[in-house]
């Protein structure tokens, strides 16, 4: 299998790799497979991008690697490789020591996300705390330290605000400060920019990557925003109902996409050249996870679909150096 | 193209009232939306875009008597439509009609689709039960839903596809005005594009006049003819759509444009981007309200107000609005 | 905060001003008055004795005046004379509202001591073995008319096993705490039982709706483990409406205590204010009537207090 070959070649430097990973929601009705044999390797330093539209995986492969995806979802086969474990079949009370403390997670609604009734210093300082150990008022102190690493003027005193007293922005600072005060190897970014305003959005971008260059972090950066997506990650993996279609270094994926989800994704997109009276359209919806169409999972939008991909399932297949796409058409 | 512009606003103020903190505090006054002025010709796109809570949503729903201006003026087809009671109204609603973000949010989840499409005609008496029924299959399909849809109920479509039921019902009293306010944002990007083409189809052949409202710069640029810029309540710069984007004169729409995410340019540069956040509307700044964030800001900034001045293809509100490049 | 603490101080007061002028007003429908009493007492006082003596009394003035005069004197210092207990009121009052309130505090702590930590255990396994027997005892508790457990317990523990009194207080002398505390037993057990299904309850809802937050995966993500999660988490969250819902409840469970008090003849505000009524005492049913308002208020004040502690955000409101 080309695949395998490949994942292995990158795991060298992988700071986090996921081998064919599977979770399934047993629901009433028949279960869904939310990843489906989903593989990627983030390396140390590097950003991979997941982009796919809303209710493809996304979180639900995010949430995996943490061991927090939240029932009646289980991860049902695959491995998740960590500083030589496989995340998964580690006890709770290890997992708990990783989380925060070496694979740390943001999220979409810095709002929702941080406790309401906790000043955003202890939110922050709690990381310390429960994996150091440190005592509270060192806490504290690294914690305005870390604030004030993050952009947040006046750390000291801004500390002791609470969530709803501070705006959009200045929230996923304070996120983002919580994730990295432990000085993690791996940050997954579930959609941190999506609740923001562009000029927002660009500042927190700039943060996660000088973080980034500071502490030599893989980010595993999840979006829907292909524009987004193309500004951050080196690599990056398109999801599709499940499942990865497509994988590519940034660069060469948006100048050629192979699959042709990625490229009617691309296209839709009304862009920097000239005007056109009507956008390029991907035909019909998104299709329910528990209905895929048999054969290919994008072969009833696809322009291409012919019966081959109405009878078997294409596999994330090698297509050039450092490439992968699953689809049966796709020249590499 | 007639001389008469569907909308003309002029100095238009939008001021809620808040209350302070503690007991015996005062009320203060929040200015959403601070002498706004605009015209809209018949069918003309014009996009609003700006920070959330600049004030776009609040400058539309007064621009339509949703919501009474505080003082200013609004006129419809010519004709001065402030200061009317709900009565003299009623023929304004039936010509303008609004889409939400949320297209769940507006469409009552009890009611079958054929009944919301048909709703407003029977709200405003518009033929018997048959011709209604019959009215809104014809929009059912001009917005591209089944004729067997119409039994269904909302929460049995997904996003997108609820979006065609609020449209199809926004264009049942052939409204000559709709106001779009961020209808693609919370869609799917493979359903944004074909509500982008079914919103334009529709101009074409209703000759429909846009008031769009959207933070997504890409699709303005790709849906407007005209956009204007707020910031913190008031117009900062507006233009045709092409002239903005190409050729952005004021510092507050370049630092919006440098934002926008542009695919296939390759990993940003973190250069230039604009520090902080808006200002409090409680609280505005001295001189010009852009000052605190600006790159350009000099002493003159944080004294006077620069107005928004210019030929009326182009205007600004900077007082350096002639320097500095893109 | 303090702003917000003021606001309601305030609130209270112009409250218990309008309760007093209410009850005022509706201890003046009631049929009869002092002086009808006199007469049906004394046959030979004439009806012209009857207008001067409502003359002196000033029962012939407009009721606001009367009511503006009370009021004077009770600002004053002076709560009137008790007829029935021929004492002035504080003295025949004082007692009865210890009782209540020992009655009251006893049984809403150990309600929320035993309610609290049950719908906490209850909301962490949803649906599971202990959430069903949690769930089961709880209705139990809700559904249980409170005279007839009081009815129950009577005869179990006084008429059967004989080893709790049926009734009343400490009989004077009797001053050893458990002389005094078995008394309370009874009363206490009845007023626990009826109340704590519903603070149970209500817990249980909180903590299930605080655990679904996305604050608590923010914690987990984290790295806090379950104890860190639910008690340093969840457990503020889901207090901020118990608090709420648990003050409000202050009223009903102040009418129950007025209903367990008569039947186990616990002579507390309850049973003076009924006799207070039934002997046409008006200065004293007046005057309890107002405290017993005085306590509700003071239990919401308490849990607004509480509330402001737990929710930094109510300082802002
Ligand atoms: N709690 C849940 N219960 C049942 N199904 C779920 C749950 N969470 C997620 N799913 C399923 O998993 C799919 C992927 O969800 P998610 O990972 O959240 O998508 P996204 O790519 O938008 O982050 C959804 O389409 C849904 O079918
Ligand atoms: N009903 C209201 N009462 C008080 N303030 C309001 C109300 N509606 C809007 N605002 C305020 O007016 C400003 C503009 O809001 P809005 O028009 O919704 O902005 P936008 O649509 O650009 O995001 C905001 O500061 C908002 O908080
Ligand atoms: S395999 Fe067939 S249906 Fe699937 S993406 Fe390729 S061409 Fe389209
Ligand atoms: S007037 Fe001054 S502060 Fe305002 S936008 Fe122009 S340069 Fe900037
Ligand atoms: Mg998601
Ligand atoms: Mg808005």
């Amino acid at each position: 299998m080309p695949e395998v070959l490949e994942t292995s070649q990158d795991s060298a430097a992988a700071a986090l790799e996921v081998r064919q990973l599977e979770v399934v929601f047993a629901t009433d009705a028949s279960p869904l497979k939310a990843a489906d044999k989903v593989s990627f390797a983030v390396p140390a330093g590097r950003t991979l991008g997941l982009v796919g539209e809303s209710g493809c995986g996304k979180s639900v492969t995010a949430l995996a690697i943490l061991g927090l995806v939240p029932p009646p979802g289980l991860i049902t086969g695959g491995q998740i490789l960590f500083n030589g474990d496989d995340l998964p079949s580690l006890p709770e009370r290890r997992m708990e020591d990783i989380r925060g403390a070496r694979i740390s997670m943001i999220f979409q609604e810095p709002m929702t996300a941080l406790n309401p009734v906790f000043s955003i210093g202890s939110q922050v300082a709690e990381a310390l705390r429960i994996h150091r150990r440190t005592s509270r008022p060192e806490a504290w102190k690294a914690a305005v330290e870390m604030l004030a690493r993050v952009g947040i003027a006046d750390a000291a005193a801004r500390a002791g605000d609470y969530p709803h007293q501070l705006s959009g922005g200045m929230r996923q600072r304070a996120m983002i400060a919580m994730a990295l005060i432990c000085r993690p190897e791996v940050l997954i970014a579930d959609e941190p920019t999506t609740a923001l305003d562009v000029t927002t959005q660009a500042q927190i971008l700039d943060l996660m990557m000088a973080m980034q260059r500071d502490l030599g972090l893989a980010i595993l950066f999840i979006s829907h925003d292909l524009g987004v997506i193309s500004e951050i990650a080196d690599e990056v993996a398109v999801m599709y109902a499940g499942a990865i279609v497509e994988q590519a270094p940034a660069g060469e994926l948006f100048e050629r996409p192979l699959h042709p989800y990625t490229r009617g994704l691309i296209e839709t997109l009304p862009g920097a050249g000239p005007r056109l009276p009507r956008l390029a359209a991907i035909a019909g919806q998104v299709p329910d996870l528990g209905a895929l169409p048999r054969g290919c999972r994008f072969s009833d939008r696809c322009p291409l679909a012919d019966d081959e991909c109405g009878a078997s399932e294409p596999t994330l297949a090698a297509a050039g150096e450092r490439r992968r796409v699953a689809c049966w058409k796709a020249a590499p | 193209m007639s001389d008469t512009p569907i909308l003309e606003v002029r100095d238009l103020c939008k001021r809620f009232p808040v209350r302070g903190k503690g007991p015996f505090a005062g009320k203060s006054w929040l200015a959403a939306v601070n002498a706004v002025s605009f015209r809209l010709d018949k069918g003309e796109t014009l996009a609003l875009v700006g920070e959330s809570g600049c004030g776009k949503t609040t400058l539309a729903r007064a621009a339509a008597m949703l919501q009474p201006p505080t003082s200013g003026s609004v006129r419809f087809e010519g004709s001065e439509i402030t200061g009317l009671g709900n009565r003299s109204l009623k023929p304004l609603r039936r010509r303008v009609q609004m889409i939400f973000q949320d297209p769940y949010g507006s469409l009552n989840p009890r009611l079958p689709v054929g009944a919301i499409i048909a709703e407003p005609l029977l709200v405003h008496g518009l033929g018997d039960k048959a011709e209604r029924r019959q009215k809104a299959v014809r929009l059912a399909e001009q917005v591209g839903l089944k004729a067997g849809d119409m039994s269904r109920y909302p929460h049995q479509f997904s996003g997108g596809q609820r979006q065609r039921i609020a449209i199809a019902r926004a264009i049942a009293l052939q409204p000559c005005l709709v106001i779009a306010d961020e209808p693609v944002s919370a869609l799917d990007v493979s359903i944004q594009s074909q509500i982008l083409n079914l919103l334009r189809d529709l101009r074409d052949s209703r000759r429909l006049t846009y008031l769009f409202i959207s933070h997504d710069l890409a699709v303005v640029r790709h849906f407007a003819d005209r956009v204007a810029v707020m910031y913190l309540g008031r117009i900062v710069e507006t233009a045709a759509a092409e002239t903005l984007f190409d050729a952005p004169r004021h510092p507050y729409t370049r630092a919006l444009i440098a934002a926008q995410p542009v695919i296939g340019r390759g990993k940003r540069t973190a250069a230039g981007c604009l520090s902080g956040d808006p200002p409090s509307p409680l609280d505005p700044p001295s001189g010009c309200p852009f000052h605190p964030r600006c790159p350009l800001a000099a002493a003159l900034c944080r004294e006077s107000r620069p107005e928004l001045e210019g030929d009326s293809g182009h205007q600004v509100a900077c007082h350096f609005k002639n320097e500095g490049g893109t | 905060m303090t702003g917000f603490l003021f606001q309601r101080l305030i609130q209270s007061a112009v409250v218990l001003a309008v309760m007093s002028f209410v009850i005022y007003w509706l201890m003046g429908l009631m049929p009869g008055d002092p002086i009808d009493l006199m007469i049906s007492a004394d046959p030979k006082i004439t009806s012209e004795d009857a207008a001067r003596l409502r003359a002196l009394y000033g029962l012939d003035k407009p009721i606001t005046e009367r009511y503006l005069n009370w009021l004077g004197a009770a600002v004053g210092g002076d709560f009137g004379f008790s007829r029935l207990y021929a004492k002035p009121v504080p003295e025949a009052l004082l007692p009865a509202l210890a009782n209540t309130v020992r009655l009251l505090g006893i049984t809403l702590c150990l309600s929320l001591l035993i309610g609290l930590p049950a719908g906490m255990a209850a909301a962490i396994r949803p649906y599971s073995k202990t959430d069903y027997t949690i769930n089961l005892l709880a209705f139990a508790g809700i559904s249980l008319p409170a005279f007839w457990l009081a009815l129950l317990l009577i005869i179990v523990f006084s008429v059967f096993l004989g080893v709790l009194p049926a009734g009343g207080v400490a009989a004077l002398g009797g001053d050893g705490f458990w002389d005094q505390a078995k008394y309370l037993v009874l009363p206490v057990a009845n007023l626990t039982i009826a109340s704590v299904g519903g603070h149970t309850r209500y817990m249980r809802a909180a903590m299930i709706e605080a655990l679904r937050q996305d604050y608590i995966r923010t914690a987990r993500a984290k790295g806090a483990g379950p104890a860190r999660v639910v008690l340093g988490h969840a457990l503020r969250n889901a207090l901020i409406p118990v608090v709420t819902i648990v003050s409000l409840d202050f009223g009903f469970l102040f009418s129950g205590a007025l209903i367990t008090e008569t039947v186990f003849a616990y002579p507390g505000m309850g049973k003076l204010i009924f006799d207070a009524i039934m002997g046409n005492d008006y200065n004293l049913a007046l005057v309890a009537l107002l405290f017993v308002t005085l306590l509700i208020l003071i239990g919401n004040l308490l849990a607004d207090l509480a509330y402001a502690w737990l929710d930094p955000r109510i300082s802002y409101r």
